[in-house]
This record gives structure tokens, sequence and C-alpha cells, in this order.
């Protein structure tokens, strides 16, 4: 216990480099530090404001003082799942990797206390976002139902803590189980991306209940009761203790640690196992010379950039959802089926027959919350040295990070349009306006990320999660497409089918004079990196 | 073939990194660019590559100012920093044919080159392996061959010997004597100043970016050894 104490200070210190910052005369050293406090402070603030909208969304939107822990539930849904997903792409590598764990093992310490300092260090992430995200829907619940159950705040803020350890127990297991089965394959990077947003389509798909997803529209806090419980079914535990249910609450902390416990047994027991599995070299055939391709500067730019994304797991999981989140979504719309949607669309909004083009646009919109583009310029790291000593055209370069980019969006718009398109029995000139929406809304959106990324670049990162979990370009862009998706909501309730042409225009004249722009300027730009 | 006048560059507000540097490398030529550590060797060569901008001055490759057309100039040539952080998620082959897309190799010529600079320096075997998995010696000579292989007017090497083996390193010094017979120029930055002193027909030693000493290896250094010289230089300064 004695040595976990100081390598729990040192992990501590990454995310709060206060000594780094008072201490160092470098002024390399102490920019980073800045950076990476801000980013902290960000990460935690980001939560703070998700859960702010939804929890005062819907507690002013239809939930009562019958049904409003269901809020709370819904923050730790989300930060669980989150926590979950994210854990499985990095347990490998920040539980395991030598080039880290190196330094420290040369040091008289045990594996077991290098290995629980590590499973800290990704606990207090977790924490960090939990925190966030419950503390705020606690807050709004205090505000808009005033007088809570004297169990609420004492479970609340024991949950905080104790929310972190369900998934870092199954994200960590499930991503020590992948890396066991990946030990020695090339392409570990891009199975690990696969499996991880297989995992993500079934929680999604699951969410959404879809055989009953219209049937209680006028029962919404039951409908949402039942689809937070069949996702996370120890969400159910969690309500029952804010009522004061203490057995619930109980099970529900014996679970959290037994996972917990589970992770750390494996972690230690399974240490050599796992270290050489990570660390190991993937085995390829010995190299013989043969008939090699050419292809064009922009292809093989757009090749290398498809290449960097699909061997970064995390890249895609944090940037790539909008395109899962629109496959699932049409999904679910044709299990449904039209008839029910209509029904509803007609008694809520008035809009029953512009059902096809309503969900065609949020198919489209959906495709904003792809936000690969953001981090592009940044995920060049420590290689930029190659772009800007090579002779490649800045524009090109800028170019290929906007078609990689585009690609996910592009072929969701096209898999989700075809599939509405015939699932539910539409004009076919619907495909061409899901294809051709999803298209603009990428490429627009694509162009404004990448003018942020550009501007909020940094190349000094040592772990991708620097640029795409806590980079500043990243958050902006994740900003305005917020803003957007409620502007455009908004635009088509008012307006009709008139407010997409509105949006659409509006896309154009925001979007085409920063291309216009990013061209003119793209080798000054390149240079000035 | 390089014409580097009065070149200054300064990081911030402070002291500048170089200060009115005048050099000429001429075809031909293997430059070697010696100077103690933060004197600005690197910060010249990354100008020179066209990484960095610059506040003074002008550098000029084939008669080109890097400023007025950075894509001709680097057309012509190549440059490998002192550690070179190449790109991990792509096989040795992968990257290799990166390069030789953007150079506009022919694919039969860049097969041939890159059978032959690999089988050189002993890595053709691991060119299906991800680069992420190299050694600091293999990237460095992964990097080598990648420049190596169009053949450049110009290379541009900061401490090219650094990581590599013995072999390896004798290689490199066989290519850039050939290269320069062919008529290409090399300037690079080396701490090793026995090579420099035997590789090197010309030399330039720098000290607190300012020039201290430049010209032919034999004139420069006399009936002194280059090391007994540099010590000399440094230590007045």
């Amino acid at each position: 216990m004695k040595q976990v104490l100081p390598l729990i200070r040192l992990q501590l210190m990454e995310f709060f480099p206060f000594a780094a910052l008072k201490n160092t005369a470098d002024a390399a050293a102490k920019k980073r530090a800045k950076r990476r406090l801000t980013s902290t402070f960000v990460l935690f603030l980001a939560c703070v404001y998700m859960s702010g909208v939804y929890s005062m969304g819907m507690l002013r939107g239809g939930l009562d003082r019958t049904s409003y822990t269901l809020v709370p539930a819904l923050m730790l849904v989300m930060g669980s799942v989150l926590g979950a997903i994210t854990t499985l792409t990095k347990s490998g590598t920040a539980l395991f990797s030598a080039s880290s764990l190196d330094p420290l093992l040369s040091l008289p310490l045990s594996r077991r206390t290098v290995v629980l300092s590590r499973i800290f260090s990704l606990y207090f992430e977790e924490l960090l976002i939990q925190a966030g995200m419950l503390l705020t829907a606690g807050v709004c619940c205090q505000i808009v139902i005033g007088d809570l159950p004297a169990a609420f705040w004492p479970v609340l803020i024991i949950t905080v803590f104790l929310a972190p350890l369900l998934p870092l127990g199954v994200g960590g297991l499930a991503g020590l189980f992948v890396n066991m089965l990946t030990a020695r394959m090339k392409n570990k990077s891009l199975f690990t991306t696969v499996f991880s947003m297989g995992f993500l389509l079934l929680v999604m798909f699951f969410s959404f209940n879809a055989g009953t997803m219209f049937n209680d529209m006028a029962d919404i806090a039951g409908s949402l009761q039942t689809r937070i419980f069949s996702l996370y079914p120890p969400a159910r535990l969690f309500v029952e203790g804010l009522q004061g249910n203490l057995s619930a609450f109980l099970l529900f902390t014996g679970l959290s640690l037994a996972l917990l416990v589970l992770l750390c047994l494996a972690a230690v027991k399974g240490f050599a196992f796992f270290y050489g599995a990570i660390n190991a070299t993937a085995s390829s055939k010995a190299f013989r010379m043969s008939r090699q391709k050419r292809s064009g500067m922009l292809l093989t730019l757009c090749k290398k950039e498809l290449r960097q994304k699909l061997n970064t797991p995390i890249w895609i999981m944090n940037t790539d959802m909008g395109t899962v989140m629109a496959i699932v979504l049409t999904v679910a719309l044709i299990v449904v089926g039209k008839a029910p949607v209509v029904e509803v669309l007609e008694e809520v909004f008035g809009r029953g027959q512009q059902a096809g083009l309503l969900f065609g646009l949020v198919i489209a919109a959906a495709q904003c919350l792809s936000l690969s583009a953001s981090a592009a310029v940044s995920m060049e790291g420590k290689g930029l040295w190659l772009i800007k000593s090579l002779p490649i055209q800045a524009d090109t370069w800028l170019r290929s990070k906007l078609l990689v980019s585009m690609l996910p969006p592009a072929l969701g718009g096209l898999v989700c349009g075809v599939a509405l398109t015939v699932g539910w029995q539409l004009p076919f000139w619907n495909v061409f306006v899901i294809v051709g929406l999803s298209l603009l809304v990428a490429w627009a959106f694509s162009v404004v990320e990448l003018a942020i990324g550009l501007h909020f670049a940094r190349f000094d990162w040592e772990n991708p999660a620097e640029v795409v979990k806590q980079g500043g370009g990243v958050m902006l862009s994740m900003l305005v497409t917020l803003a957007f998706l409620g502007g455009g909501v908004a635009l088509f309730i008012f307006l009709g089918p008139m407010g997409a042409l509105v949006l659409c225009a509006l896309l154009l004249l925001v979007a085409l004079p920063i291309r216009l722009l990013l061209r003119k300027n793209a080798e000054k730009k390149l240079t000035n990196l | 073939m390089l014409r580097i006048e009065h070149f200054t560059k300064s990081y911030g507000k402070g002291k500048p990194a170089v200060s009115d540097l005048n050099l000429h490398v001429a075809p031909g030529d293997i430059f070697a660019f010696i100077g103690p550590n933060g004197a600005g060797k690197t910060t010249t060569l990354r100008a020179v590559a066209g990484i960095h901008d610059f506040e003074d001055g002008d550098i000029l490759i084939n008669g080109v100012s890097i400023k007025a057309d950075p894509l001709a100039c680097k057309k012509v040539m190549r440059y490998i920093p002192d550690n070179p952080d190449l790109y991990g998620y792509l096989t040795g082959i992968q990257y290799l044919n990166f390069l030789a897309d953007i150079y506009g190799l022919d694919p039969a010529v860049r097969a041939e080159r890159i059978q032959k600079y690999g089988d050189a320096f002993g890595i053709t075997h691991r060119l299906n392996d991800m680069v992420g998995s190299f050694s600091h010696g293999m990237k460095q000579k992964l990097a080598l061959i990648g420049a190596l292989m169009d053949e450049p007017k110009l290379l541009l090497l900061d401490e090219p010997f650094v990581g590599l083996d013995p072999k390896a390193a004798f290689t490199l010094k066989q290519h850039m004597r050939e290269m320069t017979e062919n008529g290409a120029a090399i300037f690079f930055s080396t701490h090793v100043l026995e090579v420099a002193e035997k590789l090197c027909n010309k030399v330039a030693i720098i000290n607190h970016g300012q020039l201290v000493a430049q010209g032919d290896m034999d004139t420069v250094k006399g009936d002194d050894s280059l090391e007994e010289l540099f010590m000399e230089l440094v230590e007045k300064e």
C-alpha cells in the first residue's frame, strides 16, 4: 500500500500538473502542463454542460416528482457506456504498454503495485466524467423538483465514486480479452476498432428497444425507464437507492466493487501473459519484392489518412458516432414501421406526412456528429515534418483529410438512404435526398472542423487520446455541432420542408467561404504549423 | 546547389537561434555542419528543408528561393531529422510506396531501388512489418531508404549516424560518396567528428547561432585534427 500511494500521486500529476507548472523552467514543458490542466477542466466542464442540457430538458419536458430519478439514472448510463467503450479501446496499452511500464518495472516495485496504480489512472478519468454528469443531474433535480428524499444526495455522491467501477471492470476485462485474441495479429488496432464499433452498435440498438419505441409516447417516463433499465440493469438498483432502498444500493455497491476486484485480479495474475501479448511484435511473412503500384498524390495521401484512422480505434470511437447513430436509427425505424411513426408525428407536430423527409433529415444531420476532421490535422503528430518537407501541396493535403472524414457519413448516408427508402416504401428520389443531404452536411461540417482543427492544432502528443478526447479543436467542433442540431430541429418544426432548404443554404453560406479561404491560405498555414 | 544568405531565425522574442548565416554547398560537396548542442544546426537544417519559416535572409536551392517556391525546392531535396518519427501505422513497404507516390516514381524504378537500398541496409525482409514495431536503428534505415530511393540532388541529414549499426553506417557513407560523385550535394550535421573529417570535403562550425569557421576541410583544420580545432573555437566563444 505504501508503494501504491506515490505512484497514484504520479498518476494524479498527469491530470493536475501543478508541480510542472510551478517548477519547470522549460517553456515547452510549461505549455504542455498548462494544456493538460486545461484539458482536464474542459473535459469536466463539457460533461457538466451536456448533463445540464439533457437534465433540464427532461425535467422541464415531462418528468415529474414520480420519475425525476430517471435523470441521474440516464446520466449514469451515458457516462458508463462511454466509459466502458473508452476503457475497452485503451485498457491494453494503458495497463501494459512497455514504453511507459518499463521505467517503473526497473524500480524495486511489485508488479501488483504498478498495475494497481495504472488501474487507478483509468478510474480517475472516468471519475471526472461521472462526477460532472451525475452531480449536475443532481443539482438540476434539486432546482426543478426542490424537495428531495433524505437518501438522494448521500446515494448520489457515493455513486459518483462507484459509477466508474462497473464500466472500468467491464471495459477493462473486455479490452484484455480483445488484446489476448489479437496478440500477434498485424492489424490488431483494426480488429479492436471493429470489435468496439460492433459493441457500440449493439448497445445503441438495444437502447432504442426498437420494437416498442413509439408505443408509449404518451408515457415518456415509462418508456424512458424501460430503455434505461434494459440497456443498463444496474441503473435500476441505483434508482431504487435514490428513493431510499438501502439493500438495492448495497447490491449496486457490491456489484461495482466485485467487477473492479475481478479486473485487478485478472491484470495482476495475468501480468506476464498480457504484458507479453500486448508488447509482442506481430509476425509477418518475410517481404519479397513484387510488382508495385503507383497512386496519384491525392489518393496516396487519402490512403495514408485512412490507414491511420483505421489503426487508431480511439479516433474512430470518439469521432465517428454520427454514422453509427444514423445506422441504428434507420434500423430502428424500419423495425417499427412507417405507420406508427406517421401517427405519432401527426399527433405531436402535425407533420405526419413528412415523416420520410424528417427522418431523412435527421439521418443526414446525424452525420455532423462524425467529427473526425476536427482531429485530423493534430493527428499528424510528430510525423508532421514529413508533410512539411515533402513536395506536397498544402491544399492537396487538406483535401485528403476532408475526403477521408467524409467517407463514413457518405457510406452511412447511402446505406441508410437505400434501407429507409426500401423499408418504408418511400419514393425513389428519397435516396438521393438522404445521400445528397448527408454529403452536404458531411462536407460542410468537415470544412468547419478542419478550420477549427488547424487553429487548435497540436503535435506534441504522446497518446492520441490527448487529441481526440481532450483536444480543443474536437471540443469546439462538438459545441458547434450541437448548436447546429438544435437550430436544425427548430427550423424544421417551425418552417417544415422550407426549413430544410434554409438549413442547406446556411450550411453552404458558412462552409463555402471557409473552404475558399483555406485553399487560398493553405501553404501559409502549413508553414506556420 | 544550396546557398544560404544572411539567414536569421528566432523563436519568440528572445535572442535569435541563428543569426546572419551565410553558406554555400556546391554540387559534389559532402558538407559537415558541426557545433555544440543548441548551436543552431537543426534550426538551419529545418529551415533549408522548408519546415520552418524564418525572418531574414534567403535560402536558395538550385537558384530557387525556398520562400518563393517551396514546392520546386522540395522536389530536388530530401531531409531526414535526427530522430525520424515515421508513420507507425504503415508497413515498411507502404511507407516507401507512400514516398514514391509523392515523388512520382515509376513502379518498376521504385521496386528496383527499394530492393537495392533495402538489401544494402539489410531490412528488405522486414518491409512487411509495421513501422511502429521497428527499433530506432531500423526506422533510421527506413528513413534513409525513403530519402535515397529518389536519388535527390540535395540530401539534408541531421545526425544520420546516430542509431545505425557499423555496417549500416559504412553503407551510408558509401552511398553518400556515390551520390556526390554523380553530382548531388550532401549537407549534414554530426557530433562524430572523426567521420566528418574522413568523409567530408567541406565543413562549417556554428556556435551560439553564428558561424565561427567554414571552408574546405583541409584549409579549415590545418595541421590540427577537427576535434582539436572544434574545442579551440568553441571554448574561445
